[in-house]
């Protein structure tokens, strides 16, 4: 650079209106002739590019954040800083203007959740109110697993008085399987479950399920040893049995 | 009817009546929401990710439907399933202990859930934003275009390696930390701020404060005043290169 073709050289104040498209027309007229200022302002607006490119929304708080803000999940120290930003910053104002639309209500009014959470339950669950002796039960260690135990199936009473016993047995059935069988007894034997289904899951997941007969009767395969949870539904009772295990240990 | 302490269910027990619960929504049936408030609270306030695993299978296919519909999803490079992952991946980093305990119910959760969604749909948009704001910056117009039309025909959320995402946030942290040392009061904090974390122009900057300024030019003062002490900083010219 050999220097201004028109001097004076334009000042920086100019050039930085120039690179912003806030220039006079003389300040334009000047940079079109001359190359010298037209070089300093080529740098200034590198210079401005790089510390954009590197800056840019460098503060903004992660969309999580503003999602807890909108939802008042944050306490009162974030909630206070995420305020003070969305005063100064227009982008995290306009998405958190996007988040609007998913406040609770519209979650209540889109998916039919119940404003408040009522005691709305139909189906009762029966209490567990006595059952093997202390420790995990466990089931199917020998041909005659519950042999000692059988005499003492789980027993239930539902929320008005009446007893449910459920006696359980496994037997191997296979190189790895089980046969699960089971007697639902509704009210000391004068009723048998009339109909249900026993639900069995495994690790929280559902493992399959099996009708209980007309006599309270059930059977189920199951492919190997392991913890089990057992859930007999009985229409208006529902019977949640503690975690058993099936098989040697 | 007697009220059952859902927390006193096993996790099997719970998962089961969430699963029951659904399908009496399903039939339009009275429901009760608290089995499936369990199974957040076991997981979330007791890090059980087990009980984790049975939300996420609960509400796949809720919040598979919600992002399926949502306006930006036509920028999100992949497939709904993979930005429901995000989603859910995100609420379990994120939802803390004491957030869960100001959540008042299931809804709360769910829009926290639904907003976990958006939040990734939104970082990706602002990906894309800084993207453009560096093609709009760089010099050549025609290069830029098409870089653009590149990046965004092959970048997918996960492209940049993590170890990288997270050098460059450092990065970005290190080169405001050396700009704000350079910054000698609030008003030129104000404006650099402005200018290159806000990208607004002198003329917004006014208008958004017009009490501190006197007028447009005063802030193209402060600002002149700002980059003569940058371009001089030798902590920043090292940072740049």
């Amino acid at each position: 650079m050999t220097g201004c073709a028109l001097p004076p050289e334009l000042a920086d104040l100019e050039l930085h209106q120039f690179v912003e498209g806030d220039a006079e027309p003389a300040v334009v007229a000047h940079l079109q002739t001359c190359q010298y200022c037209r070089d300093r302002a080529l740098q200034l607006r590198r210079m401005q590019s790089r510390l954009k490119h590197g800056l840019f929304r460098v503060d903004c708080p992660p969309p999580e954040l503003l999602s807890a803000f909108k939802l008042h999940l944050l306490d009162k120290a974030g909630s206070t800083v995420i305020e003070a930003h969305l005063a100064l910053c227009p982008h995290c104002a306009a998405e958190m203007a996007d988040l609007t639309a998913l406040s609770p209500e519209a979650i209540h009014a889109q998916d039919n959740l119940p404003s408040q959470l009522h005691n709305r339950i139909r189906v009762t669950m029966a209490r567990w109110i006595k059952s093997f002796g202390g420790g995990a039960p466990m089931l199917g260690l020998q041909p005659a697993a519950l042999r000692g135990n059988a005499d003492a199936p789980f027993v239930f009473e539902d929320e008005e008085g009446n007893e449910i016993s459920i006696a359980l047995a496994a037997r191997q059935a296979g190189q790895t399987n089980h046969r699960l069988t089971g007697l639902v007894v509704r009210n000391e034997g004068e009723q048998a479950a009339s109909a249900g289904t026993v639900f069995v899951l495994q690790a929280g997941r559902s493992f399959g399920s099996t009708p209980i007969d007309a006599l309270g009767n059930f059977d189920m395969e199951l492919p190997a040893s392991g913890d089990y949870d057992l859930i007999a539904s009985l229409g208006d009772v529902e019977v949640h049995l503690p975690t058993i295990h099936i098989g040697a240990r | 009817m007697s009220i059952i302490d859902p927390a006193l269910l096993t996790l099997s027990g719970i998962a089961h009546r969430c699963a029951e619960e659904a399908t009496r929504l399903r039939a339009h049936e009275l429901t009760d929401w608290r089995y499936c408030y369990e199974l957040f609270r076991r997981a979330i306030m007791d890090r059980d990710k087990q009980a984790w695993d049975l939300v996420c299978e609960r509400f796949w296919p809720q919040v598979r439907d919600w992002v399926s519909r949502h306006r930006l999803m036509n920028l999100w490079p992949e497939s709904p399933d993979a930005l429901v992952g995000e989603a859910f991946a995100r609420m379990w980093r994120a939802c803390s202990v004491e957030m869960f305990e100001r959540s008042q119910d299931l809804a709360h959760l769910l829009s926290y859930l639904r907003h976990c969604a958006e939040s990734a749909l939104i970082q990706h948009a602002r990906a894309m934003q800084r993207r453009q704001l560096e093609i709009s910056l760089s010099e050549s117009d025609d290069d830029a275009a098409s870089q653009l039309i590149e990046s965004l025909e092959t970048d997918t959320p996960d492209s940049q390696p993590p170890e990288e995402i997270v050098e460059a946030a450092q990065n970005r942290q290190l080169l405001w930390q050396q700009v704000q040392r350079c910054l000698h009061d609030e008003q030129e904090r104000l404006v650099i701020h402005a200018c290159f974390v806000l990208d607004l122009k002198p003329r917004e900057i006014y208008a958004r404060n017009k009490s501190q300024f006197k007028d447009v030019r005063d802030v193209y003062r402060v600002k002149e005043r700002v980059f003569t002490r940058l371009r001089g900083d030798e902590q920043l010219a090292e940072l740049f290169r």
